[in-house]
């Protein structure tokens, strides 16, 4: 039986209906706000760090950084925008950067937010050494962000790619999407679970001998305690330049114990800080720029 | 129409019973291990995220999409062997049982399950998966109504919503090419072709599966709808083969593009899931047993085409993330879950194996549900 | 949450073999009220109802500055816990090692907590190590042969009484059943401290004597004079082996002071004079050489040389050639001198070039490599020498002052011999030309207090001569009043006809031996890159510096090559200037003479005679002297050789040992050829006891009779002392952080932890040792709890160096107090104990002492480490270009004196031949080298470390690599002549292979091969272990990569050690000549 005058008209209605409201979904999921950060005068923190430290000439740069955030972090958030610059002629490729963020973000095994690239090139005896430290990029154009079905990762005011974690639903949908490999997923594994295995074989759960593996997490500032397979194990996980090191006045865990004083952090937005003279000062690059994405982390080769 | 079943039905039929009696319980295995050790046997990492149970669910909502959308089709256009509203229904069935599955695998893949809702209920839409889960939820909601409504003995919005679900069904298909097609990161998702090559994979994978379902079920020889079926399946394969070609002639005529996923694809560690289950089982040797004479011989192809297609989903997926532009990264920081090359593990197989078990199990259940449906709707038609 | 964690250590102790290990016995001490401060800012990043982060980063009572010892480097570390359990270490500002310039000692602890400084990724991963779940916390006691790994544990006590009073041990241990063993009481003999006074002074007579028969008649006297004492010797027939308290020897790895404080008094009680360290596996010859460099002329003789060495100023250098020193993977240490080097090099201030074989990250960072061949450092100093003698680019200015006053006037803090006068005999450069032997100025009575007796003792002052204008005079290189500046070149016949050269004169006929040319041909380097670095060091003044490490120190010639790049330096007279060579300067924990002196010793008995290892007197003076070649080596310029005290007691030369104890070392692994070892630790007739002391069954402990267990770097004390390049006058103190993983145990009626201290104080108490219980520093001055000897260190440096307490630090207030206690919160009361520790120092004492503790040891300010263009703390004393002391020494192997001045030597064995037969058909030149992520056999507990590199694998140019078919990836075995199987000989019957993969790389030079050093474990974790009838089995992670010590050859004439340094007393590393032979993967 073919369709009467009337199915067309609604099958035109129901079709139509259909095409635009997804249409319409589209249209205002992409011109959605910044997810719902606190910003303004609440997020001012008049910090004392080494307010009773005077600054002198030739002073460690870690130093210079620290004065820098402490600065930084009494504007608003959104008045601040982070980066970070590596000087690769400084880097030394310890990978101190790397353990240190993992011993700070309490990292499993598999995850990691900092590794060292390291390139061997040339041939006997001209030979060249590169080492390249892979932080996340916070790229003003993430495309790890707009493909999370349910908004657990966005980009923060002051530059940061952030994901919650308690919203993230660990489709690892964004890993695929950052063409710099910067997320890594928890697969809920520990460091330590495999060692001192009974008589058995059985784990003898090796990773409880192991106390600091089983202190919560400090990220964003809020206390992430993994056990049972509870977030962050089972997301997406990503540098996040360490902000909760930042409400608290200090550099980021890479950036401070980097041995080469390679790595620099600071608020670009203030002209006057180490990081904007250096993005200035050099000519800075920055990793895969044809991708688009507009990184946040600068390298000075 | 016939409900006459073939000689051998009651062989087929205990065949099947323990087909799916094994399946399902190397199936449980692997949900076994799934539960109970989470996500460590599995084999997909953070360079390489997805593996098996993507490909399962991006096969299975192909199928899904591609079964109903010739189902509704022939039944909105009058087509022989598709009028009847009992084969609308085992369409419609059919698409749910392949949409069972395919959740359950994403669902499993998870790293927080327990959230999936969170997709439907607080979604972000500039995301292919959120927009893509919405359709086809959609989809089933339509799909359902519609479902409910050919038990009426008349209805004039069931042929509309029919064509509403038509259209989702021919939709989330192409987004699922779309899903891997906005990725920029890799470069050979990164392809308009995507679409395209999805949608025909649905749609021929769908009219296949539909064909050994309706070979199986109804086994009527004079069944129009199954030569309709084989003429799709034959056009999709030879429509699938000339996309391909298109997709790889770009990588294998121009030296720097794409060219490391092609050849991985070609000659890498898994060359036969190209050579062999792809092109061989899953394209040449159904289209010549669809060629051919014989009824059985078709059925077989299809049935070889519907299960095989699943490689052509692989051979995006894997190759695509077995490629990255910092590829230093693997040896900077060295654990199994940080390389490029993915390979399913046990678990991930066994888990596929419970997945297949559901399909069929949904399937035989919507089957007997439409019966009592239609036995209490008094109707037939 | 209690419930938890009961049901996890019941099921852990289960299988932990009754809590011996870790286990759990850690979460008891641990668990405890969680009170971290809630600070607001989460909100402002996440807005969730998920609770804030406790975080406890900048909360002072969450904090405790230490010295980490994941590495010897010891920098400074903060602490920071959640929960009483650390869980980030970050550098301690205050410490110069991670902040330059480091924070001002002034700065209040609380303004300080939010400043980290920066440290490598061990340090980041150092509390892994703590909590190592293979760390044991009781006594084990060999359950199975040596190197089975069978074992129970036992009580504390019962261990002490067992190994003091010796028996029927391990009856238990099926083929022992009837063995008995000594104890120590058994061995400790002499314990009359006038005996052996008397003894130890007819000994030194018997030494001292040159004449043969008047020697054995002095023996012969000895007999009769001690006739009733006999019995107490080793051998009546040799009384210079010394007393059977001598059979006891007291061996150790990585020991700092404090620590070392209490095994050397331990060693000093039990009366032995067998305590030696590992120095020569490290790099024993670059401190023997500067040793031998630093002598001092003292009473007529050469006396006082320091046992340390210089590096460059890194900070303040404007050039400097870095020489088989691997400062960003290594050295002292990654932290400290990287942050000292990149950002001058980037600035252009400095400039680099690195002679290695091996292109290393320093490498990376240098203007000009110089891949040398292994072995040949001496050749390329010598080219380098060879150009600035030609082309006048010496410092003729320095080198001219003969004596302090020259060097005072000339602005110099030190000054050098390169112009006293050296006798030719026979052509060969001898003794130093004395004045009054010549006739040139009268011998002069003068005194000189004797440092052992402490008497005045007169003597012949006879002066040197130097030649000033052509004209011999008289210098006496101490004076500072009188300067003489002498002819720099000098080579002539004295009026009484003795042929002499100035010391600068015979280095550089050695260097003009070859020409640029030839010696640069020697080491296979471009000449015109050697002379570009020449060129470079000698453009820069005082600021051009050769800093050498273990890659020159480490051969059969160490002791040449070191003296031939130091005397480079000499050449340059940059000692003491700033961007020149420096040494290290500490605070002084001893106290001596000060606050307290932690050294005072009652009741010691003077222990005496021949060391097992040989070492600090000549062979020929005592009574074992039989002509050339010595059954082993004789090291009469060097101490601490590693390589010989298992060695020796292998070969019972010069007598056999009883018992062995050992102290956080692991020689077996860590020596070349170290497999030798575990032979001889097998063999219950050579060693019939062994004691090791260990935080887990470690490489060589497992060969014990005994472990006990010891505490981390985390939760015990020590002073980790300095580095060279660290310009300021420094201590960092290493103390307890975190509750001992060992179980407590009662010492002298207190409890104690579980560690190398309790095991002292436990046998001291049972033995009743001298210096040590109620009266152990003096009367009333107790030494019964390892807080009597820290604390009191402590108190030492925070006194500081005026012996009027001048320099004492100032109070901590009230709440720098309160924050050092709220620390320190979670510490039982055997660790902390805020009362006692008060009483142990003194009202007075406690708050400088928290004032001291509160940032990690005491450190000068930075601008303090110089003075203008000159450093703060000057070596200011005489170099030695030529070395008398060491001319007059004769290798014992082959019975030929050593040169006193820098000597090209090529690779030779014991026997004074080149290995040419160990080289047929093995054409690979092995060589090692660190890699910043392990540690030998401590780090690869750490399971942070393994991602970054799993396992090590074989470095083998491309080249190499096609010419012999070998593929990256691939598996070989490496095999050298005298371990023609590539394998360990574990013992107990089992072996590990000796395979790695090959990794290809353009970073080693053709024809030579390399490996990391900190993999291929089999034990620390890697190994299974029976601990109580419960296997508990090693992790497969440990165990990945190679160790090929083992291929490193054994000296064919010693036969059971590696090669050495008969001079420096090193262990040749480098050396080694392999063939790499292809295994099927089966390993
Ligand atoms: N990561 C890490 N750091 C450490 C330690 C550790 O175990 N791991 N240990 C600490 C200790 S105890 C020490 S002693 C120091 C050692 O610090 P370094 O001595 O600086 O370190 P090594 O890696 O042993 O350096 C030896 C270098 O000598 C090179 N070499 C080999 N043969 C020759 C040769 O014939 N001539 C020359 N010129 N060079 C040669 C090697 O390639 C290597 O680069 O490191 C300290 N720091
Ligand atoms: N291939 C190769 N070999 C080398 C080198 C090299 O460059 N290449 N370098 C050499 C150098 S420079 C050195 S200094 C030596 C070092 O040689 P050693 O001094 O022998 O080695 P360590 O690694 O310091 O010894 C550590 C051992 O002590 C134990 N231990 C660890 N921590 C503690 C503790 O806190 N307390 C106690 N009681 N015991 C503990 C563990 O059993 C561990 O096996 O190695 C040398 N070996
Ligand atoms: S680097 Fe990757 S994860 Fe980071 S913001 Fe960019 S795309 Fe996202
Ligand atoms: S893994 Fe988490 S953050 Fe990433 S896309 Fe999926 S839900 Fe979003
Ligand atoms: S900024 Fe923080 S999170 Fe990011 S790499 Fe550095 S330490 Fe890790
Ligand atoms: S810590 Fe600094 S020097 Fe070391 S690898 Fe990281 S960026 Fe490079
Ligand atoms: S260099 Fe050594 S002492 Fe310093 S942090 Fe690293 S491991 Fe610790
Ligand atoms: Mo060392």
């Amino acid at each position: 039986m073919p369709m009467t005058r009337r199915e067309v008209i609604q099958s035109g209605i129901a079709v139509g209906a259909g095409v635009a409201v997804s249409g319409a979904a589209i249209v205002s999921a992409r011109g959605k706000q910044d997810h719902a950060d606190a910003s303004g005068p609440s997020t001012v923190r008049n910090l004392d760090t080494l307010k009773n430290i005077p600054a002198k000439p030739g002073e460690d740069p870690l130093m210079r950084m620290q004065r820098d955030l402490v600065k930084a972090m009494a504007k608003p958030m959104e008045q601040r925008h982070w980066v970070m610059v590596i000087d690769q002629r400084k880097c030394v490729g310890c990978h101190a950067c790397t353990v240190s963020c993992i011993a700070e973000n309490h990292l499993p095994p598999g995850v990691v937010y900092r590794p060292v690239v390291i390139e061997e090139s040339g041939s006997f005896p001209n030979i060249k050494l590169e080492f390249t430290p892979r932080p996340c990029m916070q790229c003003d154009q993430p495309p790890c962000v707009p493909v999370c079905p349910v908004s657990a990762t966005w980009k923060r005011a002051d530059g940061i790619v952030a994901v919650d974690y308690d919203a993230c639903i660990g489709c690892r949908y964004c890993l695929t999407a950052c063409p710099y490999g910067a997320r890594t997923s928890d697969f809920g594994e520990d460091y330590q679970a495999k060692a001192a295995i009974g008589a058995d074989g059985q784990a003898v759960a090796g990773a409880q001998a192991t106390p600091n593996e089983g202190k919560p997490s400090p990220e964003y500032g809020k206390s992430w305690d993994r056990k049972g397979h509870a977030s962050p194990a089972g997301n997406a996980r990503k540098c996040h330049f360490c902000l909760h090191k930042l409400e608290n006045g200090q550099l980021p865990a890479c950036t401070s114990t980097c041995i080469g004083r390679a790595t620099y952090f600071g608020d670009s937005n203030d002209p006057d800080s180490l990081v904007s003279e250096l993005i200035t000062k050099h000519n800075v690059q920055t990793l895969l720029p044809h991708k688009g994405t507009r990184p946040r982390v600068y390298y000075i080769v | 129409m016939s409900d006459s079943t073939p000689a051998s039905a009651p062989l087929a039929r205990a065949t099947l019973w323990g087909l799916w009696a094994i399946l399902l319980g190397l199936g449980c295995i692997g949900m076994w291990l799934r539960i109970t050790q989470g996500h460590l046997p599995a084999g997909y990492g953070s360079y390489a995220p997805w593996g098996l149970w993507i490909a399962i669910y991006f096969h299975g909502v192909g199928i899904a999409g591609g079964a109903f959308a010739l189902g509704a089709l022939g039944y909105i256009l009058d087509w022989p062997g598709f009028t009847d509203r009992k084969a609308l229904r085992t369409t419609v069935i059919l698409s749910f049982a392949a949409f069972m599955p395919a959740f359950l695998g994403v669902w499993l893949d998870l790293g927080h399950p327990e959230r999936a809702a969170a997709i439907l209920l607080s979604p972000n839409f500039t995301s292919m998966m959120a927009f893509n889960a919405w359709m086809y939820n959609g989809f089933m909601v339509v799909a359902g109504a519609a479902f409910l409504l050919s038990y009426a003995k008349q209805s004039s919005w069931l042929k509309p919503l029919l064509c509403l679900a038509g259209v989702l069904s021919l939709m989330f298909p192409s987004q699922s090419g779309a899903f891997f097609g906005v990725v920029d990161a890799k470069p050979f998702w990164n392809s308009a072709l995507m679409p395209m090559l999805f949608l025909t994979g649905a749609v021929t994978a769908g009219a296949a599966m539909l064909l050994a379902v309706r070979g199986l079920v109804r086994g009527g020889d004079e069944d129009h709808a199954i030569a309709r079926l084989r003429t799709v399946v034959l056009a999709g394969i030879a429509a699938y083969a000339v996309f391909e070609f298109a997709e790889f002639s770009i990588a294998l005529w121009n030296p720097s593009v794409h060219a490391p996923e092609v050849e991985l694809i070609m000659w890498g560690p898994f060359w036969w899931v190209f050579w062999i289950v792809h092109l061989a089982v899953g394209m040449a040797l159904p289209a010549l047993l669809l060629l051919s004479r014989s009824r059985q011989a078709w059925w077989w192809g299809a049935l070889l085409v519907s299960i095989c297609f699943i490689s052509s989903r692989l051979n995006v997926l894997i190759p695509g993330q077995a490629t990255g532009d910092l590829l230093g990264l693997q040896s900077a920081f060295q654990h199994e879950r940080l390389t490029f090359v993915y390979q399913a593990t046990a678990m991930e197989y066994l888990v596929g194996l419970f997945l297949v078990a559901l399909g069929m199990g949904v399937f035989w259940i919507g089957q007997r549900i439409d019966s009592l449906l239609a036995a209490k709707a008094g109707t037939n038609a | 949450m209690s419930n938890d964690n009961d049901q996890a250590l019941k099921t852990r102790r289960g299988f932990l073999a009754g809590g011996a290990l870790l286990g759990t016995g850690l979460f008891a001490s641990i668990l405890g009220a969680s009170e971290d401060r809630q600070v607001a800012t989460g909100a402002a990043i996440l807005d969730t109802t998920r609770p804030d982060s406790p975080d406890p980063r900048v909360d002072g009572g969450n904090v405790i500055l230490t010295a980490c010892l994941q590495c010897n480097t010891g920098c400074g570390i903060k602490c920071r816990m959640q929960d009483g359990v650390v869980t980030k270490i970050d550098g301690n500002p205050y410490a110069p090692w991670t902040l330059l310039p480091h924070l001002p000692y002034a700065t209040k602890a609380a303004d300080a907590l939010p400043v980290d400084g920066g440290i490598c990724p061990k340090g980041q991963a150092g509390l892994q190590s703590a909590y190592d779940p293979y760390r044991i916390r009781k006594v084990l006691k060999r359950a199975g042969r040596r190197g089975e790994n069978k074992w129970v544990s036992i009580p504390f006590t019962q261990a002490i009484q067992e190994i003091s009073d010796g028996g029927k041990l391990f009856a238990d241990v099926p083929g022992e059943a009837d063995r008995v063993v000594q104890g120590l009481k058994s061995l400790m003999t002499l314990t009359d401290g006038k005996l052996a006074k008397a003894m130890a002074g007819a000994v030194k007579k018997i030494w001292d004597e040159k004449d043969k028969a008047k020697k054995a008649a002095l023996v012969a006297a000895f007999k009769s004079e001690f006739a009733a004492h006999l019995d107490k010797l080793i051998d009546p027939d040799h009384p210079d082996l010394g007393p059977k308290n001598n059979q006891i020897v007291v061996n150790w790895g990585r020991l700092k002071d404090g620590r070392g404080d209490f095994y050397k008094r331990f060693a000093a009680a039990l009366g032995t004079t067998n305590a030696h360290g590992h120095t020569t596996v490290c790099q024993g010859s670059l401190y023997f050489t500067c040793k031998a460099i630093s002598e001092q002329y003292i009473g007529g003789k050469f006396s006082d040389g320091q046992k340390f060495y210089w590096q460059a100023d890194t900070e303040n250098s404007a050039f400097i050639l870095f020489v088989g020193a691997n400062l960003f993977e290594a050295n002292y240490g990654p932290p400290n001198r990287t942050v000292r080097l990149t950002g001058n090099l980037v600035s252009g201030k400095t400039r680099i070039a690195v002679a290695d074989p091996r292109f290393s990250k320093l490498a990376s960072k240098a203007w000009k490599w110089l891949p040398l061949k292994p072995g040949t450092d001496t050749a390329v100093a010598m080219a380098i020498m060879r150009w600035m003698f030609d082309e006048k680019r010496i410092d003729a200015k320095f080198l001219g002052c003969a004596n302090k006053a020259a060097a005072k006037a000339a602005g110099e803090d030190s000054w050098s011999n390169a112009t006293w006068l050296v006798a030719i005999k026979d052509g060969r450069p001898g003794k130093l030309v004395r004045a009054a032997d010549i006739g040139l100025i009268a011998a002069e009575k003068r005194k000189v207090v004797d440092k052992e007796t402490k008497e005045e003792k007169e003597y012949d002052e006879k002066f040197f001569v130097v030649m000033v204008g052509g004209k011999p005079t008289a210098v006496d290189p101490n004076d500072d009043k009188a300067a003489v500046t002498g002819d720099l070149f000098v080579d002539a016949t004295l009026a009484d006809g003795t042929k002499v050269k100035s010391g600068l004169q015979i280095l550089r006929d050695n260097a003009s031996e070859r020409s640029v040319a030839e010696w640069a041909a020697i080491a296979d380097v471009k000449a015109d890159d050697v002379i570009a670095v020449a060129r470079e060091l000698t453009s820069h003044g005082k600021q051009a510096a050769v800093d050498i490490h273990r890659g020159p120190a480490q051969h059969t010639n160490g002791f040449y090559n070191v003296l031939s790049w130091m005397s480079i330096n000499m050449l340059l007279g940059n000692f003491d200037a700033k961007g020149g060579m420096i040494k290290a300067t500490t605070y002084d924990t001893g106290g001596k003479g000060k606050w307290f002196d932690l050294k005072a010793h009652p009741g010691k008995v003077a222990s005496f005679g021949v060391s097992s290892i040989r070492h600090g007197v000549d062979y020929e003076k005592t009574t074992l002297f039989s002509g050339y070649p010595a059954k082993r080596n004789w090291y009469p310029l060097s101490s601490d050789m590693y390589q010989e005290v298992i060695p020796s007691i292998g070969d019972a030369y010069p007598y056999p040992c009883k018992v062995l104890f050992t102290y956080m070392g692991a020689p077996t692994y860590a020596l070349p050829a170290g497999h030798t070892n575990i032979e001889i630790l097998c063999d219950l007739e050579k060693v019939p006891l062994y004691v090791a002391n260990d935080i887990l069954v470690g490489s060589s402990s497992m060969y014990a009779d005994y472990i006990f267990p010891d505490t981390s770097f985390l939760e015990r004390w020590e002073f980790q002392g300095s580095h060279p390049s660290i310009p300021n006058r420094v201590q960092p103190v290493r103390q307890p952080v975190i509750p001992p993983i060992p179980e407590d145990v009662t010492v002298f009626g207190q409890a104690h932890p579980a560690n190398l201290e309790a095991m002292i104080l436990g046998f001291a108490e049972y033995l009743k040792l001298p210096g040590f219980g109620d009266h152990g520093f003096a009367e009333g001055k107790p030494l019964k709890h390892q807080d009597d000897l820290m604390l009191r260190g402590v108190g030492n440096l925070a006194f500081g160096e005026k012996a009027d307490g001048s320099a004492s630090l100032p109070d901590a207030d009230e709440a720098e107090i309160g924050m050092f206690l709220q620390a320190r919160r979670f510490l039982p009361k055997s660790v902390f104990d805020p009362e006692r520790w008060k009483a142990t120092v003194g009202a007075a004492m406690w708050p400088k002492l928290v004032y001291l503790l509160n940032r990690g040891g005491r450190f000068e300010d930075h601008e303090k480490g110089h003075k203008g263009e000159r450093h703060a703390h000057p070596y200011a004393a005489l170099l030695n270009l030529y070395q008398e002391k060491t001319a007059g020494t004769i290798h014992s192997g082959t019975g030929k004196p050593n040169p006193g001045v820098a000597t090209w030597l090529p690779v030779r064995g014991y026997d004074g031949k080149e290995p040419e037969a160990l080289r047929q058909g093995h054409d690979l030149a092995l060589v090692t080298h660190r890699t910043i992520t392990q540690t030998k056999s401590r780090t690869i507990a750490d399971p942070w470390l393994s991602p970054v590199m799993p396992d090590n694998g074989i470095l083998v140019h491309p080249d190499d690599a096609a010419r012999l078919g070998l593929a990256a990836g691939q598996l070989v075995k490496v095999v050298s002549a005298t371990n023609p199987g590539g394998e360990w000989p574990l013992g107990a019957g089992r072996t590990k292979a000796m395979v790695g993969r090959v990794v290809t790389t353009q970073t080693v030079r053709p024809g030579v091969i390399s490996f990391a050093l900190g993999f291929g474990h089999w034990s620390t974790g890697a190994g299974d272990l029976v601990v109580d009838g419960h296997l508990i089995k090693g992790e497969p992670r440990r165990q990945a990569g190679v160790h090929a010590n083992a291929a490193m050859w054994i000296d064919p004439a010693l036969k059971n050690t590696c090669m050495v340094d008969p001079v420096g007393g090193s262990v040749s590393f480098y050396d080694t000549q392999v063939k790499l032979v292809p295994v099927a993967l089966a390993t």
